[in-house]
């Protein structure tokens, strides 16, 4: 009996001690991962005399740099138009996704193999840069239109993939009989069937969706050539190169100086107003994320 | 007699499930007209605009119009001959994708391993969700807050060197610093996220097989590596084999944003080099860089495939 015991107290020492360690630098990790959002906040709150001197917590208080970016109309702008891309992106994007995910689930789909060629190749191989710039833009026209934003990263294969795995997985294949015994058909067993069941996995690739559309900006950059039109996030890129580069113009400099902003409080005011909608909301939703992550890994 | 009006009547079955099949799906084609339109239009035509990289492409005479040269793989052979700037900047996408993706690749898995050590409650949770936070800061909010961190006279990395007595560094101009500048970057946004997939495939674990090796006196890391590694080890071959094409490639938004004139020469990677010659530059080189890009999408389809077959003949695990 002694003998028993005599070992598992020095394991728990060391268990202990690995505990300990474990947790002090895993809590390390993470205040160093929170750092530069914490630095940016108090730098974006700091009056501009003070701002090279910030390096945990603000010193001074002051709401200046967002009340200054807030008045700037191309802003504002920015926001409505990322408001739209990524509203109307989402409709667009969970239209295609939900189609071709409810077919895709059928098993006695005629030419099913066919489009599962058609639909994976793409995952592996695709156009490139230049000749998808050539096609939108040389044949479709889509320079400078607002569809050019939304349509051709509307469809994600490999998100379609995991809501095809969920409808799969989880529908109970009986309901969808005795939904065809009832006289219904694809259409309404879609709609009254599948939906209202895969509420969890809509609620996942949507965001996804949402998530990739708020933060796009390069075919903005690309392809849209009228300012107001342009994301916000294009704009915070463009603003960004115009601080490097201490491009303010006279009259931004004057109410800079008047308000005490310093450029880098403005600049990151600005970056907090793009990143926070989403940081604010991941807590919350965090469930949903994880599980796209584990639906996807499945094999199916 | 027999066995061939079992076979029509086999046959008569097959053609009657056909016909009752075809007529289910009549209705779900419909549902794929939009989704098939969408592929040709944005996969497929692109696909087929790679016949760009054999032509001379003019925008004015279209993809069909535009002339075939006399040597149709001219403009591959142009590119793998330039000594000077497609292979220097090959050499680059390859030091950055290379030691990027092994970083990227293990960082992950170690923290899952040690995230599972962590008993499971409100502050596991707390802590998981901090490191996902960064995956969801947009590129170039991303790059914006790293630029003004590391910032020459205000940032607070060189206000840091400078309390300690040591010279300010422009950190975005000297070449020297950007790999490990683009690495730390990649690591902020990714490491957490790249938990979840693996916190997924340990939650499976039996639990029983712990209380046996605590039994047998197992120290936590013989744990790991005996119980917990094994059960993950699927897992780690599939990302593995995802990950593996990165080796020949880097993350163009960040790469595009994080480049300064002063450090090209380490910076440019074949994604930026395709996008400055055929997007940006005055006179847009279309068929050049398709070449390249074509070029790279074979070789990354090669990789996948040879990474695939190994694994499957290894460990019978593969994508496909």
């Amino acid at each position: 009996m002694k003998q028993k015991t005599k070992p598992k107290l020095i394991l728990s020492k060391r268990d202990k001690i690995f505990d300990i360690l474990n947790y002090s630098i895993l809590t390390l990790l993470c205040l160093l991962m929170l750092y530069p959002f914490l630095y940016m906040i108090s730098v974006s709150l700091t009056p501009a005399d003070r701002v090279s001197d910030v390096f945990l917590y603000p010193l001074g208080f002051q709401l200046n740099a967002y009340k200054f970016i807030f008045q700037m109309p191309n802003i504002l702008t920015g926001y409505r138009n990322t408001l739209i891309y990524t509203f109307g992106g989402l409709a667009v994007s969970m239209f295609l996704t939900i189609c071709l995910a409810y077919v895709f689930s059928k098993k006695f789909l005629v030419g099913r193999k066919f489009l599962t060629v058609f639909v994976l190749i793409t995952m592996y191989f695709g156009g490139g840069l230049i000749p998808s710039y050539i096609v939108n833009t040389n044949v479709l026209h889509l320079i400078d239109n607002i569809w050019v934003i939304i349509i051709p990263g509307a469809l994600n294969t490999y998100l379609m993939i995991v809501m095809r795995t969920y409808f799969t997985s989880t529908i109970p294949i009986e309901l969808e009989e005795s939904a065809q015994i009832d006289g219904a058909g694809q259409y309404k067993i879609l709609l009254y069937v599948y939906l209202p069941l895969s509420l969890p996995i809509l609620a996942t690739i949507s965001l996804f969706y949402f998530v990739a559309m708020w933060n796009s900006w390069f075919g903005a950059m690309i392809y849209l050539n009228t300012e107001s039109k342009y994301p916000i996030q294009l704009i915070l890129r463009n603003s960004m190169e115009r601080s490097l580069a201490m491009g303010f113009s006279n009259a931004q400099l004057a109410q800079m100086n008047e308000y005490k902003i310093d450029g880098n409080s403005l600049n990151y005011a600005l970056t907090i107003s793009v990143v926070l909608p989403l940081i604010v909301m991941l807590p919350f939703l965090q469930k949903f994320f994880t599980k796209g992550v584990i639906v996807g890994s499945l094999k199916g | 007699m027999q066995e061939s009006t079992t076979s029509k009547k086999r046959l008569l079955k097959i053609s009657t499930r056909f016909k009752r099949d075809l007529k289910k799906s009549l209705p779900l084609y419909v549902l794929l007209i939009c989704p098939i339109v969408w592929y040709v239009l944005f996969c497929y035509m692109p696909m087929f605009g790679l016949v760009m990289a054999f032509k001379n492409f003019k925008l004015s005479q279209g993809i069909m119009g535009s002339e075939w040269p006399d040597n149709p793989f001219e403009h591959f052979i142009t590119f793998l001959s330039d000594k000077v700037v497609f292979w220097q900047v090959f050499k680059n996408t390859f030091i950055i994708g290379s030691v990027t993706t092994v970083i990227t690749f293990t960082a992950p898995i170690l923290l899952a391993l040690f995230f599972n050590e962590l008993r499971t409650g409100k502050y596991k949770k707390c802590l998981q969700t901090v490191s996902y936070m960064p995956y969801f800061v947009s590129t170039v909010a991303l790059v914006n807050i790293f630029l003004f961190m590391i910032g020459f006279e205000n940032g607070v990395v060189n206000n840091l060197l400078e309390g300690l007595g040591k010279d300010r560094i422009n950190f975005i101009s000297e070449p020297k610093y950007f790999l490990a500048l683009y690495i730390i970057i990649c690591l902020w946004r990714g490491l957490g996220w790249g938990t979840i997939i693996y916190t997924a495939a340990m939650a499976g674990i039996d639990t029983q097989l712990y209380d046996a090796a605590n039994i047998e006196g197992a120290g936590r890391f013989q744990k790991i590596w005996h119980i917990t590694l094994p059960t993950i080890k699927p897992t780690i071959v599939i990302m593995m084999i995802l990950a593996l094409p990165g080796f020949l490639g880097a993350d163009f938004e960040t790469i595009l944003l994080l480049q300064t004139d002063n450090n090209m020469i380490v910076s440019d990677v074949i994604s930026t080099y395709i996008y400055r010659r055929g997007i940006t530059s005055g006179a847009r080189q279309y068929s050049y860089t398709t070449a390249i890009g074509m070029f790279m999408s074979v070789i990354n389809l090669m990789i996948i495939f040879i990474a695939n077959f190994i694994c499957k003949k290894i460990a019978d695990i593969g994508l496909f």
